[in-house]
């Protein structure tokens, strides 16, 4: 008896505190559980943002919100890697493409190196093409290679992506 | 000497008449100074007015957005919007638009980072970008990222 009347007390304040976007696309039901997913995440100092965008996307392409639920956890788990790897003070970006690499299966030793090498820059450019890299086809390995060599030489941001979007030869055509 | 003038001397009336002139005459520098500090003040209004304006026309080079064109070749298509992190999944906020030889396009301006995003045509297709990586999608529907750094 007590218990949903604590729900029906708490269930007021969390709507306020819940994100209006997650109110306009989800019944209530399933935002309470989205929300609530996001709030323990916050809790936990990772950024809310990645995983409201993830929901949204989610219910865009016409997910069920049990569907979200299990992406949402599977990449707050990775937010939570992410930070535990790189610390309390990283970007949210870097936070976000760090358990996108993870859960590529970057081993969280070689993106603690890469932050070391990165010297307190941001590892979007280099984990995003070592992503792309590997999205493309080269292997993991192959794609390491090529982004811990720029990092060691401590190159520009535009480099990482150059090796993604390397013009084409005229004897490719 | 004054004391030996009389009042009802038409001269010397004339005379004091003429030092009251000169005493009028005196303020002006005041006037004069008072007309030029409210200039002063109204041209140093004029260009805050015109700093301001030029730094909100310089805003968007210092605020370390990038220019990104988003393009698809789409012939056959009579809509074709964007949907990404940038529009927080919405449909309809950012349409491309139609320029040549069946190409839709639209320029964004973007903080450097990591963006999901994909094409959504006509009614409901899914497109990704061929020129953009694909990403693993946990919805099963094409999607690409996109990096964009800072210049």
């Amino acid at each position: 008896m007590r218990a949903p009347l604590l729900l029906l007390c708490l269930l007021p304040a969390a709507l306020a505190a819940q994100d209006p976007r997650l109110s306009a696309r989800f019944s209530r039901e399933a935002a309470l559980r989205i929300t609530a997913v996001i709030d323990s995440a916050a809790a936990e100092g990772l950024p809310a943002e990645p995983l409201v965008l993830r929901a949204l996307e989610g219910s865009i392409k016409g997910a069920s919100p049990d569907r979200i639920l299990l992406v949402l956890g599977r990449l707050r788990t990775s937010l939570h890697s992410a930070r535990a790897t790189l610390g309390p003070d990283v970007e949210a970006a870097d936070l976000t493409v760090a358990a996108a690499a993870l859960q590529a299966g970057v081993p969280e030793s070689r993106v603690a190196e890469l932050q070391r090498w990165r010297n307190g820059k941001p590892l979007t450019a280099p984990l995003g093409a070592y992503l792309d890299l590997v999205a493309r086809g080269v292997s993991g390995e192959q794609a390491w290679t090529q982004i811990s060599g720029l990092a060691q030489r401590r190159a520009a941001d535009r480099e990482y992506i150059g090796l993604v979007t390397a013009p084409r030869r005229p004897e490719d055509d | 000497m004054d004391d030996e003038l009389s009042l009802d001397d038409p001269l010397r009336s004339l005379v004091q008449s003429l030092h009251q002139d000169v005493a009028v005459r005196a303020g002006l520098p005041q006037r004069v100074v008072r007309r030029e500090r409210r200039q002063r003040r109204v041209r140093l209004a004029g260009s805050v007015l015109v700093m301001a304006v030029a730094v909100l026309a310089l805003e968007p080079r210092l605020d370390g957005k990038q220019s990104v064109t988003f393009a698809l070749q789409r012939p056959s298509s009579h809509h074709v919007a964007l949907v990404g992190d940038f529009t927080d999944w919405r449909t309809d906020k950012l349409a491309l638009t139609p320029t040549r030889n069946g190409v839709w396009e639209v320029t964004l301006r973007l903080r450097p980072g990591r963006y999901r995003f994909a094409y959504v045509a006509d009614d409901g297709e899914w497109v990704p970008d061929a020129s953009a990586a694909p990403v693993v999608d946990d919805f099963g529907r094409p999607t690409s990222v996109l990096t964009v750094v800072k210049q």
